[in-house]
């Protein structure tokens, strides 16, 4: 029983609520499980078109017959239900600006035991005035945290430094680091091992700051960024402790004002392309 | 989790001690080194308890099952395997078919190995992933025992998570 829960684990949502169900009663029990739901990934799920659901979101209204009343901020909250405050991962798609915030309220209170998450861009949250910030307190064993968008950097970095004490991992895309951004990674994340600056502004005088304040970096993304060059010899020499560093990309100016990268490849999660 | 558990008793005694172990399924013996068959915390505790005699006998697992444990626990006490090795290692292990990694995975809980187990129990799942529960069964070998009054009943059992929205 112990082997099938360990294994229904890494299945992913999708099969969990899909189809390991279906294929005989001892295994729906089995499902039943919290433990079984403790890596919720819901990144796949969209609603962004009505006449347009992806697979897993068309497969789900079918199999369940869900048609008409399909709800994805209820759904999401149905599913964490089900891991029992037992949740370590936990990746939210792109939803309407509203349902964001309920379901990060949510999270916030019936996920304790977080060791990662991911949200999709934030920029509908600043405008409720919802502070990500001041949630921190509620995932002490946070270890990593994936952002589309940050508005209030050190402020953030401040409360994960008081109240996670593993935390090793920080990926924001198109961050503004700025002088005070820069201290405020190196003050509040002196032992930070990843950290993920993809498409950011930073002058090179902030990424040396980082680089000679946080001595134990074993990743670090600074690809396609704005304010330093690809191959600048002296960042590299900087950046020669670190296991991986890629700066491939990043340029001081921004030569095609209009130039729009492509996000989707980056590896973070899809956001507002739109917006 | 690569590194092989300490033994206090290793440290005094300058040669290398071995253990051996047994199939009861088909009476295969193997001698192992002890820190490597110490990686199973089942195996440790047994040593640990002094309830392990010349011989120990291992239930319910197949001699070729058991090489299996073996070759992964040897790897893994390697002190001088990279990362990256370990990972080639891993996968050569778990590049079987679904009846031998259910043994493998069932081994893997019974002498708990919490990398083996990993690593087996992941492999499975990657079989099951975005898979029709019709093909499920039929790789598992599972009866479909559900009526079809009990398998809507399962479908229904989410929609009370839908009602009351829009």
């Amino acid at each position: 029983m112990d082997c099938l829960v360990n294994i229904f684990g890494r299945v992913g949502l999708e099969s969990l609520l899909l189809d390991v169900p279906f294929v005989c009663k001892s295994w729906y029990k089995v499902t039943l499980n919290p433990q079984c739901w403790r890596r919720l990934d819901f990144s796949k799920l969209t609603l962004d078109d009505y006449w347009d659901f992806n697979d897993f979101t068309s497969r789900l209204m079918d199999k369940y017959h869900l048609e008409g009343k399909f709800h994805i901020t209820a759904f999401i909250k149905s599913v964490i239900k089900r891991s029992g405050r037992s949740a370590t991962y936990l990746a939210l798609p792109s939803l309407p600006n509203d349902c964001t915030e309920e379901a990060l309220l949510y999270v916030a209170d019936e996920c304790p035991a977080l060791k990662a998450l991911v949200l999709p861009s934030l920029n509908f949250l600043h405008l409720h005035e919802f502070k990500i910030q001041n949630h921190m307190s509620k995932w002490t064993n946070l270890e990593f945290l994936k952002l589309q968008t940050c508005f209030h950097m050190q402020e953030l970095l401040f409360q994960i430094s008081i109240h996670c004490k593993n935390f090793i991992a920080l990926a924001i895309a198109r961050a503004n680091i700025g002088k005070d951004e820069a201290s405020a990674i190196v003050n509040f994340l002196p032992n930070i091992k990843v950290l993920g600056l993809r498409y950011a502004s930073m002058e090179k005088e902030n990424l040396v700051t980082i680089l000679q304040g946080c001595k134990q970096l074993e990743l670090f993304d600074a690809r396609d960024c704005i304010g330093f060059d690809e191959g600048d010899e002296e960042i590299l020499k900087l950046a020669s402790h670190i296991r991986s560093f890629k700066h491939e990309g990043s340029m001081l100016f921004d030569d095609d004002y209009y130039y729009c990268p492509n996000y989707r490849d980056d590896g973070f999660h899809d956001g507002n392309c739109s917006d | 989790m690569a590194s092989a558990p300490e033994n206090e008793k290793n440290a005094s005694a300058p040669e290398k001690k071995t253990l051996t172990l047994k199939s009861m399924i088909n009476n295969e013996e193997f001698v192992v080194d002890e820190h490597v068959a110490l990686q199973s915390v089942t195996i440790k505790n047994m040593v640990d308890s002094d309830c392990a005699g010349d011989v120990i006998p291992v239930p319910t697992i197949s001699g070729e099952i058991l090489a299996l444990v073996i070759e992964y626990c040897k790897n893994h006490a390697n002190p001088s395997a990279s990362e990256d090795d370990l990972k080639k290692a891993d996968a050569g292990i778990v590049a079987k078919d679904i009846y031998t990694l259910i043994d493998l995975v069932l081994a893997a809980n019974f002498l708990d190995i919490k990398g083996l187990l990993e690593v087996t129990s992941q492999k499975i799942a990657d079989s099951i992933k975005d898979l029709p529960h019709q093909d499920v069964r039929e790789i598992f070998g599972v009866e479909n025992d559900y009526t079809p009054e009990e398998e809507a009943a399962v479908r229904a059992e989410h929609d009370w998570a839908f009602e009351g929205f829009p």
